[in-house]
């Protein structure tokens, strides 16, 4: 040893989430800036759905390709978060790095809860970026007349989990926009926190990303069967997003009040399942 | 005898196998404890209990004075930990992952912790690495690597699994060394297959089979115990070798032909200074040879073990 020594003290707090300051750095790495990019570039694809036909192909009729745009930007957010989140725990556990981080003092439960918090402002900055870019390039094309069509136009559209739309459909408002991006982020956040739960109580991936998958799945169900009664859920934000597309006021105090209780109780049921799991 | 570990009657149970039964260790403050076993002895599953990795079935284990069940991360923040193969975030470079360890046991300014990553660097002889991606490493790197963040907090205790698997002759030579230079700052227990290397710098063996204890015990006591001499005696030695079956440290005489006798004894001190007297003086054997069979780690581990045992690691 060549170095002098530095007196360093230990530390000697003991609690259960000592380390989450630590551990939050570490995953906020994991997402930025690649994982979000990821989430960026998925949904500025959608775009293309409309900026391709419309300019390359020259088709005018693009009311019904912008609808579907974001009904599915909506579902490739969600796709995305489960297929990016789906190894937050057990890729530590397959890589063998939780060995490393349990075996240091740093709580179980301060691991999960950085790896849901960093997963879930990453998931949220991603749908916060691609829709500020979005929304100008939104409106640009409502500049030029391409989202207004009739009720038949949209008769083969309406099948969409966005829901109903009317004679004519206007661009949202920005703070009805803002509001439609904060339900679709409190969503991919309530699927980081139903896949963070899996990863801590299922050994296989592939069940866990089965199972994320089904999430969004009876979201939809719930959304078509039961809106009316589910508004107190996530269910009601998918109401939210599809109110916000036809210009109608958005409702989202009450279903995502009770979505971020839903979470951090999926969280907490995480937390308790991965405190007993056994680490190979 | 202060103990660092000890456990009472630990047991781990995987479905129908039995990775531990009843273990009941001890391993003394500011030693180096060598904890040996074949393949699937339970080592590791011991360890990973030890750490919080895993749970017992049964029983319970203090580590410095604590129990494991209940402190175990105040436990932790006192231990280094090397697993047998260690992982780290690959992406992460070198010096990143030691000052990732070091905030996570040690308060201190950023400059401090910088200057204690540097020290733990140049004490692994990876400073010149240090900006390199853990991907980047060699096994042997990595090993070093494990050894230099299990040892940045300036633990009590250090708990290595195998640390020197792996590594061709100069990484193992390195790794020991590093052993070594640590054993006055904190107790070690590390589990080998090596045991020439056990032999060489530990002081106290816990030999484990089937998830069961088989020895333990001071490294002297443990090659002293059970010593023995050839002694080669002119004629047919007369009355000597039955004499010695008498004497109370002698726990066996073998004859092996030509006046050739292994006497085995339980006391090797008494022996040294017993023997030859009780043989000449007492019995006047006309003594030709007198000397010790030098047993080594291995001579005990295989008598003990048997030779030959292969199974997966657990």
């Amino acid at each position: 040893m060549t170095a002098e020594r530095v007196p360093l003290p230990r530390i000697e707090a003991i609690h259960p989430f000592r380390g989450y300051i630590g551990m939050l750095g570490v995953e906020m790495r994991v997402w930025f800036p690649w994982r979000v990019a990821i989430l960026v570039l998925a949904g500025l694809g959608i775009f293309a759905t409309i900026y391709i036909p419309w300019q390359i192909a020259g088709v005018n009729q693009l009311g019904p390709l912008f609808l579907w745009s974001m009904a599915l930007w909506l579902v490739v957010v969600l796709i995305s978060t489960i297929s990016l989140s789906e190894g937050t725990v057990l890729g530590d556990i397959d890589r063998g790095t939780i060995s490393w981080l349990v075996a240091m003092p740093i709580g179980r439960p301060a691991i999960i809860a950085a790896k849901a918090a960093a997963a879930a402002f990453g998931v949220g900055a991603a749908v916060f970026i691609t829709g500020g870019l979005l929304y100008p390039l939104y409106n640009m094309a409502a500049k030029r007349g391409i989202t207004e069509f009739t009720v038949d136009e949209l008769s083969e559209v309406t099948e969409s989990p966005i829901g109903r739309w009317g004679t004519y459909i206007s661009l949202p408002d920005v703070g009805t926009y803002l509001s439609m991006l904060f339900a679709i982020a409190l969503l991919a956040a309530f699927l980081v926190a139903v896949m963070i739960l899996l990863g801590s109580s299922i050994r296989s991936r592939t069940a866990v990303f089965g199972l994320g998958l089904a999430a969004p799945a009876f979201l939809i169900a719930g959304w078509v069967a039961a809106r009316d009664a589910l508004v107190a859920s996530p269910v009601g934000l998918v109401t939210a997003v599809a109110e916000g597309v036809q210009d109608r006021p958005v409702e989202v105090l009450v279903p995502a009040t009770a979505t971020v209780a839903l979470s951090i109780a999926l969280v907490a049921l995480a937390i308790w399942r991965f405190g007993r799991r056994e680490l190979s | 005898m202060n103990a660092t570990i000890e456990t009472f009657g630990l047991a781990k149970r995987y479905r129908k196998v039995e990775a531990l039964k009843n273990l009941d260790m001890t391993v003394p403050a500011n030693t180096v404890c060598g904890f040996l076993g074949p393949n699937g002895a339970g080592k590791t599953t011991t360890m990973r209990i030890l750490m919080g990795l895993s749970r017992p079935t049964t029983g319970t284990a203090k580590i410095l004075g604590s129990p494991i069940d209940s402190d175990g991360l105040s436990i932790r923040s006192r231990v280094g930990y090397l697993s047998q193969d260690p992982s780290f975030y690959p992406r992460f470079r070198v010096h990143s992952v030691l000052r990732f360890a070091a905030r996570r046991y040690l308060s201190g300014s950023r400059a401090a912790i910088d200057v204690r990553v540097e020290e733990t660097l140049e004490q692994i002889g990876l400073a010149d690495r240090a900006g390199r991606r853990v991907k980047a490493l060699s096994g042997g790197e990595r090993q070093r690597l494990g050894i230099g963040q299990a040892v940045i907090g300036r633990p009590e205790l250090l708990i290595l699994d195998e640390p020197s698997v792996g590594l061709d002759p100069e990484g193992r030579f390195q790794v020991l060394s590093l052993i070594e230079s640590l054993r006055d700052q904190a107790t070690i227990f590390y589990s080998s297959h090596i045991l020439d290397d056990v032999q060489r710098i530990a002081d106290h063996v816990v030999i484990l089979d089937r998830g069961e204890i088989i020895a333990q015990g001071p490294m002297e006591q443990f090659l002293g115990s059970g010593a023995r001499y050839r002694v080669v005696i002119e004629g047919t030695g007369g009355s000597a070798p039955q004499a010695l079956q008498g004497l109370p440290w002698v726990t066996g005489v073998e004859g092996v032909g030509d006046g050739t006798w292994e006497v085995s004894v339980s006391n090797q001190e008494t022996a040294e200074r017993e023997l030859m007297p009780v043989l000449a003086r007492d019995h006047g054997a006309a003594i030709r040879e007198l000397r010790p069979l030098v047993r080594s780690l291995e001579d005990i581990y295989v008598g003990a073990v048997g030779a030959g045992e292969v199974g997966d690691d657990r």
